[in-house]
This record gives C-alpha cells, structure tokens and sequence, in this order.
C-alpha cells in the first residue's frame, strides 16, 4: 500500500504587505504572477515523476502570502496539474487561505469546483484601527461577507486566524473578536501572538518607540482569555495556537506534528520526507531560473536529521498538541525512556504544573506550561 | 670591535600619534636597514593588537649604519612602551640609552602623556632633541610649538629639526642632530663584563633572549655569564644585533645594543633591570633594578568548561613571552576549573586576554580585578589574599592591610579641582600640590591601589580632556576596613562575584551589582532573588521575575525548520551559561559587573 503524503503550495503574493510580516511574500504584477503559477507547475510535473509511485496524497494546503491574490483561473490550473500527476485520494481534506480584501464569489466558486474544501480566512482582529495599524486593508464586513460566499455554496469547513498582542490592541478588543467568531459558528479558530520579527515595518516602528506593545501580563490574559471563552464554546484546543468544534480539526496540520512525510512546492516551501528536511529557495528570480536553466528542482538546503534531532522535533513538535508526548511511542522510536531521561527536570515542571503525566503515560503542557511551552522544550532538550 | 666613538644609543618619545613609529620607519629607510619592498609600514610594533591600540607594547630595538662626514656611525633604536603600566620597563630601556629624540606634533603641540616619560628621560639623565613633526599639515605652528617645548620642558630648541616624517622631509637632519647632540657611550671594553638587562623576548628554536645594552666590557659565545639579581649562571650561545632581524655578530663590546642567546628557558628566568656579568670576574650591580610584581589580580576561566586544558596551554606559551605575567589554576563553585592571573595593570590584563581570545581562540570569563592583601588573622597567621573567595570568615580576620600607592599626578593647573575630588572619591590622601612650571601642577596623593585599577586611569582622562598623566609607585600596606561582599542567587552565594570593597562603598557597590545583574541575568521558569550581602547581613536586593510567557506562534511547515534553528540558537546560548544551583548565567552577567563604575 503507498504511504501518505500532504502536499504544501506556496503563492508569495499579497495584495499588500502587512506590516507584521517577514514571510517570502511581495505585491506582483499579474505577469509576474502568472509566470510564477507556470514554473510551480513544472515543480509539481517533475516532483510528481519522484513521489508518486510511492505516495497517494492525503492532504493539499495552499498557503502564502494570499493565495486568493492570484488572478482568476490561476488556482485552478494548479489544481489540474496536481490531479493530473498525483494520485488524490477521494476524502482529501484541501484548504486555501483566502484574505477578505481579494477575493470574490467567482473565485470561491473556482476553488471549490477545484476541489477545495476548506477555507482558512486571515481575520487578525476586528477592530478596524487596530486591523489600520497591522497594514491591513480590509474590514469586519469583508470577512463577514467572505463567510457568507463560502456557506452559500455549501462549504461549512472554515477557519479564522486571530492574532494577540499588536501594539494599541486591547484585552477588550480580543473579546470582541472571538465573540464575533463565536457568534458566525466559525468552527475553527487558529491564535497566535505577535512576533516583531527583522525587517518588518513594525520592528522600524517599534525601534523608533511609536508604537505601544502590550506588556507580558496583557498578552498572558488575552491567551488565557482565548483558551477559556472557546473552551466555554465547546472548542477543543487541540494544539498550542490551535481550537476546533468536534470534527473540524485541521488534518494537514497534524501532518507537521506528527512528523508524517510532506512536499512543498514554490519558493521558499519546506519538506519533510522519511527523516529529511529540505527547502527551496527563497528568491523568486533563482527559483524560476533554476527550474528553466537545468530542469531541477531549486532546493537551497537539506538536512538529514541525526537521532538527537529526531527526539527533539518529537519532544518540540508532540508537547505543541493537547495529545502531548506519547511516552510509549517514544520508547518505541528511539529506544530510551523519555521519563528516565528528564527524571528531574519533570519532577519539577509538574510540581510546578507545567507538565501533567496522564494514566496513558502522555506529558501534556498545561495552561500555564502552554505559555512557556519554548522554554520547557529548551530544557528539555538540552543536557 | 665597536667603536664608541661612533656609537650612540637613543629612544623615541612622542604622544600616541604625533608620529613615532613612522619616523622609525623612515630612520630605517634612509640608513637602508629595510629597503622598500620588505617595507611594512610601522615595523616596530610587531604584534597585531599593538597595531589596532595604535601603542606599543613590545619593545623591539634596531642597528642602523649611517654615513656622516665621512664617518659610519652606528645607531642603536630602542623602543619604548607607553602606557602607566609599563612605567618600569620604559625606565630599563631608557636607562640604556644616552639621548632620546622627543616627537611633538606640529599643530597638536605638546601633550600631557608626553610628559611623564620626558621626566621619566630627564631622570636618567638623557640628552632629549626636540624634533617638531608634521609640519606639512595645514595646521602646523612649529615656531610657537617650539615655544611651548622651551616653556614647559625647558629645552633648547634651536637646532630642533622641522620635519614631516609621512613625507619623508627633513628626517635626515634628525640623523645628523642624534650624532651631533647625544653623548657616545663611555664605556671600558676592558673592565668586568657588565650589560644591563632591558627586555626579554622568546624564541621557538633558540629559548629565551635578553636584550641588553652593555654598559662595560665584552661579552661573546661561550663566556660563562652570571646574572647579578636572580643569581643565575649560563653559557652565552650566541650574541648578535638586531637590524632588525636578529644577526649574529662574534662579540659585543661596551656601547653596543644586542642580544644574548643563552638557552634560558623562559623569559620568566630574565628580569627586566638585572645586570649581567661574567662569571669570576664580576662586576657591581647597575643601579635602579625593581622586580616586577603583579598589582592586579583575576580569575580567567574558559566559557565553555571542557577549554580547560587549552586555556593552560595557551597561557603557557603566553607565559614563555611575558615574564609579568602569573598565574596559578583556581576553581569556582560558579565558574569550574580555570586561572587567578596576577597583571601589571589593567592594559595589560587587557592585553592577555585579548591575545588568550584572539590568538588561541578561546573565549573567557574574567571576574573582577582584585589587588592583593595583606589578612592578619587572630591566631596571628598572615594571609596574602587576592581571590576574594579566600578571605577567611570576618570572625577569624585581626585586621586587613591594603596596597598603598604614592601618586604623582600632573595637569595644567585648571584641572586641580577636579583631579582633587577624583582622588578623594578615590579614598585618597592629599600630600602636596606644586607648581612645576606656570601651567603645569603636581598634585601628589596617597591611594588604595585598588581604588585605582578599576577605571582611574579613563576617568583622570575624561575629566582632564587628556590633559593629566599619572605616575605612581608602590607605597606599602595601610590597615583599612575592607569587608567581603558576596553576591546571592536564588540564595546561594557565587564565588566568582564575590569582591573585597571598603566598607563605605560596600552599600554604593552591593546596589549597583544587583541593579546590573537584574538586567542581565535571563528569566527562568521561578523567581529568582539578587542579593548582595555582608557576611549573613542583607544590603541590596533586587528580583527576577518568572518567565510567564514565550511567543506562541503558529506551526506550519516551514515553521518547523524556523523552531529548529531558534532551538539550536538557544541550545548554543546555553552551552554557554553557567549553572549556578539552579539559576543559569551568561557569561555577560560576569563581564557586566567589570563595567560598573
């Protein structure tokens, strides 16, 4: 029987930049877009030639940038070129990121009928001066008409990205947010706090002390203030930054935590097959002159994990979930104890309820681990 | 056989840049000791650091023939240091010449620095040339710097040269000024060997090297030599000068300026101001001879604990070079297995450890500099203590003595006031204040030592805008009220924080540690107290917060290399911190401390 495979697209276009962001994405013209969409396709011909005779696809998550930026017949071109050269299982589970300000009912209805059937909508916030302050360029009302296009075709499988801790942003405002989340049945919701990453506008703003960053305490209630209103909701939070109504948790992103076998395609897109990890450039311009000058694919790094690599993405990526460490599975992989090795430090963390060991023999993250959750996995990684 | 006659031994004394290495380097090219293309500009300072310090450190003298009226005279270079650490030293080196030329920068004039070894040069009675340097600039005011050099020196400047030594212009007068102006030396080839020693150098094939100037007699491969101070004996190998390569030569008489190669083992068997002779027929001890001792103590551990044995190597190859140099191994509770090095000063603790980093590729954790004192104990034992974490429990402790200096600081006379209340700041005791000319002062004060060795020197700097210099000599022991101050993390006291202050600026110090350390010392997952205390007595506290929260980012593919990078940043992080019970610090933590003032 083949093994499963999911499948990552990169689109590394925005209508516009926010000022958050550091991701490989940049506003292009509809030739540059089009251009590119070609030679992703050529990746997918040729990685296709490799993989498919030993993978059927499970999952297919198209990412960015702003996937919805690309112009109309574009998504759908990918989507042939995949089916044509990968074998799709029938139940895939396939999202799209879709950002409110550049999407319209004939491009919905283009992705579904391409076979998408899970949305993933970047909101960030309500509050329009703080979605002004973020770089943002679209309202609550977009986001809200973009929900209703998708459900008038059927499509019920949504998710909102909510962000916490941008300067000017207010407990309150989070509150409101996930209130209007919560009203329109949005059945899954990924939060996550901000990171004033190199190279942004807002490092300059930042740098420059404009801006007003919420202290530690504000950010720790906004989380805590996320985790109890959708669990209150009936929302499960399955992984660290991510919550989900009963039958609504994302499948692809499993696949990461799990450390199951993914390709990605486009520039800057990682994979990760049977233990190693490699990635394809990050520069538009190589990525589309390697693929036309020798017919390869454009990978710019690759690293086979070392055993000691493998336990730490474990610990790294299996604390992330609500499922936790799975000891036995642990023990099984690597042919250690996972308990006997971190004897102390666990001692301690669940003395001080970072951890819990449950009857399964699973350490889990705690609310208050959650929060801390790098640093745990920094100790616990390190002799 | 040199001829005396012909010979004339002389040093270069100039501020930092007034321009001394490169009229060394032009000296050099005129007399064709180095040609063109062997050329490197600046040859005298020959180790990297000095170059970016822009000082010399090293003391490398050179053989230059010159034809003058149809005579070849020989011209003996000897270099100087010039820093306050290596007053003793710049001393010897004077002390093996009979002249000094005196740089003065043409627009800058004459420079406070300059001073002290000017005196330094006048006290070992040299014939000083003043030589007005960069008179090509656009700046340059030679006729009234030649005034401030008769005003404030008291030296004749008729026959000063004006020269440019960038462009070469009237250097040769220099030459011509050294022959007709400096004494030749007046020694007897024929009395008892007697050659001081004014430095040491190591060679990878031939041991240790003196540099010696020999005042009396010969000295020649195979005489059996006797140093006078440390009482040593050896058989010369070979003898030679330096021109500036090291050539061998079958004899060298009194006047000349060599070496003497005598498989000495390490530098650390030549002292510095020792007089050499020959073995049955001695000779008296040449005056002014000082053994070195280290004035500055501290710890210096590898940051990554399995450098140990590289970090020994490394300072025993240090150590084969540099004679003032001392170090026994030493261990922390906080810190592992490392050295207490002892320094000539601050520069030159500096110096080691930036070498110890650059050349051996080691990185270090100092702790703070320490001098040496004098512990009476109540059971009339006598300590000498350096590490504060030796210092016997109070209890145990009669009386503790510190290191005294006298102090002879000089200024224009605007500056007193500020020098004064430095000094006093400093625990120092006033003693006289004279008028060496109408704008220039000596203000002489006693002081601790170690009221010194932190940053005096920079402050005495800033506040006189470099007007002031400072010379100082050892001046005993003072019995003083100085108490161990410990500092606390999470309860537990670290050693290698530990410093020995007078009580009255304990509270000043505990305060300021604790208010560093807090911005230093990272969060953990429990708060952790900083305390600086007295014995069992609390008196500065500052706390770390918990960590409460990391930033909680999405996970997607990509992410997971991202995560894996950050974690193997923050894994490196770690290698490098210290494990203190159960509080982790970084090494800056410890290098924060040196920074307060």
């Amino acid at each position: 029987m083949k093994k499963s495979l999911s499948l990552y697209i990169h689109i590394p276009f925005c209508n516009s930049k926010c000022n958050y962001c550091n991701f490989v994405s940049k506003v292009g013209t509809e030739q540059e877009k089009r251009k590119y969409v070609e030679f992703l396709k050529r990746e997918i011909v040729m990685r296709a030639k490799e993989y498919n005779k030993l993978y059927t696809v499970a999952t297919i998550y198209i990412g960015g940038g702003t996937p919805s930026s690309l112009p109309l017949g574009s998504i759908k071109d990918i989507f042939q070129t995949i089916y044509k050269y990968f074998t799709v299982k029938n139940d895939a589970e396939i999202t799209i990121e879709l950002n409110p300000n550049s999407v319209s009912d004939e491009k919905i209805n283009e992705y579904i009928m391409s076979g998408v059937n899970r949305f993933s909508i970047g909101l960030q916030c309500i509050n329009k001066y703080v979605l002004l302050a973020m770089g943002r360029t679209h309202t609550v009302e977009d986001f809200d008409n973009t929900i209703e296009m998708i459900r008038s075709h059927g499509i019920s499988n949504i998710s909102a990205d909510i962000m916490l801790g941008y300067p000017g942003q207010k407990l309150k405002v989070i509150q409101e947010t996930l209130n209007h989340l919560i009203e329109l049945k949005i059945p899954h919701i990924s939060s996550y706090m901000l990171s004033v990453e190199e190279g942004t506008e807002l490092q300059l703003m930042v740098d420059k002390g404009v801006k007003y960053l919420p202290n530690e305490n504000t950010v720790v209630k906004m989380y805590q203030t996320i985790a109890t209103m959708l669990k209150n909701h009936g929302y499960a939070r399955y992984e660290i930054s991510n919550f989900a109504k009963p039958g609504f948790v994302c499948k692809h992103n499993k696949v990461y935590w799990n450390r199951e076998d993914y390709l990605g395609f486009g520039v800057a897109a990682h994979s990760y097959i049977s233990g190693v990890r490699f990635a394809n450039t990050e520069d538009i311009n190589k990525y589309i002159d390697c693929i036309e000058g020798t017919g390869k694919v454009p990978v710019a790094s690759a690293q086979i994990l070392t055993t000691n690599e493998k336990k730490e993405e474990f610990v790294m990526l299996s604390l992330r979930t609500a499922e936790g460490l799975d000891t036995a599975a642990y023990q099984q992989e690597f042919g250690e104890s996972f308990l006997a090795k971190n004897k102390e430090k666990l001692a301690f963390y669940i003395k001080n309820d970072f951890l819990i060991i449950d009857q399964a023999g699973r350490v889990k993250a705690t609310d208050k681990g959650f929060l801390v959750l790098n640093k745990l996995i920094l100790e616990l990684c390190s002799d | 056989m040199s001829n005396q006659e012909n010979t004339r031994n002389f040093s270069i004394i100039a501020h930092i840049d007034h321009g001394k290495s490169t009229l060394a380097d032009r000296l050099m090219e005129i007399t064709k000791t180095i040609d063109e293309r062997e050329k490197k500009d600046q040859l005298l300072d020959s180790m990297d650091l000095e170059r970016e310090r822009g000082i010399t450190i090293k003391l490398t003298p050179v053989t230059m023939k010159y034809n003058y009226q149809g005579k070849e005279y020989t011209l003996n270079l000897i270099d100087t240091p010039g820093h306050v650490d290596f007053t003793y030293e710049v001393s010897r080196s004077l002390a093996a010449c009979e002249g000094a030329v005196l740089v003065v920068d043409a627009s800058q004039g004459v420079e406070a620095q300059t001073l002290a070894n000017v005196y330094l040069a006048l006290e070992n009675d040299l014939f000083i040339i003043p030589v007005i340097n960069k008179i090509d600039l656009p700046s340059a005011r030679p006729e009234e710097v030649k005034a401030e050099i008769e005003d404030i020196i008291g030296l004749d400047t008729s026959y000063a040269p004006l020269i440019s030594a960038k462009e070469g212009k009237n250097v040769e007068d220099v030459l011509k000024v050294i022959i007709d102006k400096i004494p030749a030396p007046k020694g007897d080839d024929n009395e008892p060997l007697q050659a001081l020693i004014f430095d040491s150098y190591y060679d990878n094939y031939k041991g240790a090297i003196c540099l010696v100037r020999i005042v009396n007699g010969k000295v020649k491969a195979g005489t059996k030599i006797k140093m006078i101070q440390s009482g040593k004996i050896y058989d010369v190998v070979e003898v030679g000068i330096f021109t500036p390569k090291t050539t061998e030569k079958d004899v060298l008489t009194a006047g000349d300026v060599g070496y003497i190669s005598a498989s000495i083992k390490t530098v650390s068997d030549i002292h510095v101001g020792d007089t050499i002779t020959e073995v049955g027929r001695e000779c008296k001890p040449l005056a002014g001879y000082k053994r070195v001792m280290p004035v500055v103590y501290s710890g210096i551990f590898p940051i990554e604990g399995d450098k140990y044995n590289l970090l020994k190597d490394a300072l025993e190859k240090l150590k084969l070079s540099d004679a003032s140099l001392v170090y026994t191994p030493e261990t922390s509770s906080a810190l592992g297995y490392g050295f207490r090095c002892g320094f000539l000063g601050l520069l030159h603790m500096d110096i080691i450890t930036e070498r110890l980093e650059r050349e051996f590729n080691l990185d270090l954790i100092t702790t703070a500099p320490s001098v040496s004192y004098k512990v009476y104990k109540t059971n009339g034992e006598v300590l000498e203590v350096s590490n504060p974490s030796n210092l016997p429990p109070m209890q145990e402790i009669e009386k503790i003595e510190e290191p005294m200096l006298k102090a002879n600081l000089y200024s224009p006379p605007e500056y007193a006031g500020a020098i004064m209340d430095l000094c006093t700041n400093r625990r120092g005791i006033f003693e006289n204040l004279t008028y060496l000319e109408e704008n220039r002062i000596k203000i002489v004060y006693e002081l601790p030592l170690a009221e010194i060795v932190y940053d005096f020197f920079d402050k005495l700097k800033s506040i006189s805008h470099g007007y002031a210099s400072l010379d100082y000599e050892q001046n005993g022991y003072k019995e003083s009220d100085m108490i161990k101050l410990d500092i606390l993390l999470n309860g537990e006291v670290c050693d290698a924080l530990s410093l020995i202050v007078h009580r009255d600026k304990a509270y000043e110090r505990g305060r300021a540690i604790t208010e560093k350390l807090k911005e230093v010392v990272p969060r953990q997952l429990f708060e952790i107290p900083i305390q600086a205390a007295i014995g069992n007595k609390v008196i500065a506290r500052e706390t770390v917060r918990a960590l409460r929260k990391d930033v909680i980012a999405k996970c997607y593919g990509g992410d997971i290399s991202r995560k894996r990078k950050l974690l193997e940043k923050q894994k490196e992080g770690k290698k490098r911190m210290r494990k203190l019970g159960s509080v982790e610090l970084p090494s800056e933590a410890f290098m924060s401390i040196l920074k307060i003032d």
